[in-house]
């Protein structure tokens, strides 16, 4: 093997292992913010969507 | 936080099983959609602005959600078209930055987090938007090409070369390790072309992002 061709192998290995290390970081990232507890502001809305629907149900019903 | 989209909101029929599925649904997505929205947005109060409109949004138009299909893309989806119509609304309302800063409460905050945002985090900031949410997709929330393409309404061609893309960037943003731009406004002055001409002088201590650090990388 010709050193370039080793140059070029010892190279895509160099990039290989630091590409891994950023993908690492890319998932720690994203899942930090997976991790984080949702604010309660976020259930809140789901349940006033929720119960508006059921409102709206109810005075339908009622009629 | 606006209510009034255009497109896909549509009141649906209300059924009490579906919908307590579908809820249950939602609330253990929200996570990830959080998740997805500070990648795109990187301002963790838009972020979650967003990921309320996109909660929103989800809920009427949940009739045209096939059950059974994969809720988490569909989620995801929203999110990205949601995402893109805000920000061209808010370029065409012009001091919306300015304004946009002073009225959020955590604004100060932000900066400090920003602060101590890792290397990479700060990289993902000079990519495209293109690139990065193709980035993340593949990379961070676990999507295969295809789903990711479905997401980004793009081919999976195009996702891969994003993602390629994204990557080499990424690393060749941090295998300089000058400090990275702040914002992605590209100025064109004297200095620039002092650095550029370092740049080439030296490679690993780039300034700017773009063409120049993919020639070094070439090199």
């Amino acid at each position: 093997m010709s050193n370039d061709q080793k140059g070029d192998r010892e190279k895509n290995r160099v990039i290989r292992v630091r590409q891994r290390a950023i993908g690492r970081e890319l998932r720690r990232i994203y899942d930090n913010v997976v991790k984080e507890s949702v604010p309660d502001d976020f259930v809140a809305l789901l349940q006033k969507m929720d119960e508006r629907e059921e409102d709206r149900e109810d005075e339908s019903e009622e009629r | 936080m606006t209510t009034a989209q255009p497109g896909s909101a549509k009141p649906a029929v209300p059924k009490a099983e579906p919908d307590g599925e579908f809820k249950a649904g939602l609330l253990e997505l929200i996570p990830f959609l959080r998740a997805f929205a500070r990648s795109l947005c990187g301002n963790p109060d838009i972020a979650d602005d967003l990921a309320q409109e996109t909660l929103v949004k989800a809920w009427q138009s949940r009739a045209t959600f096939a059950p059974g299909t994969n809720l988490k893309a569909w989620l995801f989806t929203i999110l990205r078209n949601q995402f893109y119509s805000d920000r061209r609304r808010a370029w065409r309302q012009a001091p919306w930055d300015q304004d946009a800063a002073e009225r959020i409460p955590g604004a100060s905050e932000e900066q400090s987090w920003a602060a101590e945002l890792s290397d990479t985090a700060r990289a993902l900031s000079s990519l495209s938007d293109e690139q990065r949410e193709a980035l993340i997709l593949v990379g961070a929330g676990g999507f295969s090409y295809e789903a990711a393409a479905q997401i980004c309404n793009c081919a999976v061609g195009t996702v891969k070369s994003r993602v390629a893309r994204a990557r080499k960037t990424l690393l060749s943003i941090l295998e300089g390790s000058d400090p990275l731009p702040a914002t992605g406004s590209d100025v064109s002055d004297p200095t620039t072309d002092i650095m550029a001409e370092l740049d080439r002088l030296a490679p690993g201590t780039a300034h700017s992002v773009g063409g120049k650090l993919k020639k070094i990388v070439s090199e």
